[in-house]
């Protein structure tokens, strides 16, 4: 967990937590409002426990860190 | 108005409240041939629909046909929920009751939502392959 004050952009806390899922309280958006920074308040390797140990958080941003792998949908 | 690059796959951060007000923003694929907007059955159960992990067959989903859709694959033919989020939206843009899929996307994907039709159809929608952008107005 991170404390309240460890206030990241998207790319810091991908580089921060490669590969992993981040539940993230989003602290500044882009003109799109995407997110751009914000709180990671749980990071994770396996996509199902992130929901679990967020279920609390009324309002919150989930993402996995990393690059997806080379797809097509069809 | 939303204006990104288009990149393939066409992903953007978008929000999603269920009946009961939890709110969670995911990377989600923008699919206009998609009918339906689509979540993960976690995701729609945490929102408040407890029918998304009764996957024991329709007469357990306790849902109306109508609610419970084939979908055809390239793989084959797949059922799933329907239930209704409360409010989809991406940055200003907002669409109520919005009709969604209950539907585990494969993990390898990395991504955790599609935004369909039961969203798109409320906007209009361009990809413009020439320019590279995306909107949504």
């Amino acid at each position: 967990m991170s404390s309240e004050e460890d206030v990241l952009t998207m790319a810091e806390a991908t580089q921060e937590y490669p590969e992993e899922w981040l539940a993230m309280r989003v602290t500044r958006r882009d003109s799109n409002g995407q997110p751009m920074e914000g709180v990671v308040i749980a990071h994770d390797k396996d996509k199902r426990l992130i929901r679990t140990s967020t279920i609390r958080e009324r309002e919150i941003c989930i993402f996995y860190a990393g690059q997806s792998p080379v797809w097509v949908m069809i | 108005m939303i204006s990104m690059p288009l990149v393939y796959p066409a992903l953007l951060m978008a929000k999603f409240t269920g009946p009961s007000g939890l709110k969670r923003e995911l990377r989600t694929l923008v699919r206009p041939g998609a009918p339906y907007c689509v979540i993960d059955r976690e995701d729609a159960y945490r929102m408040g629909f407890v029918q998304a992990v009764m996957d024991m067959g329709p007469m357990h989903y306790e849902l109306p046909p109508e609610r419970i859709p084939w979908m055809a694959t390239t793989t084959g033919m797949l059922e799933a929920p329907i239930f209704t989020l409360a409010e989809v939206s991406v940055g200003d843009l907002s669409a109520k009751r919005v009709d969604t899929l209950a539907f585990d996307l494969p993990d390898a994907t990395r991504i955790d939502a599609v935004l369909g039709e039961t969203f798109l159809s409320n906007f209009t929608v361009t990809f413009d392959y020439r320019k590279r952008q995306l909107r949504l107005e």
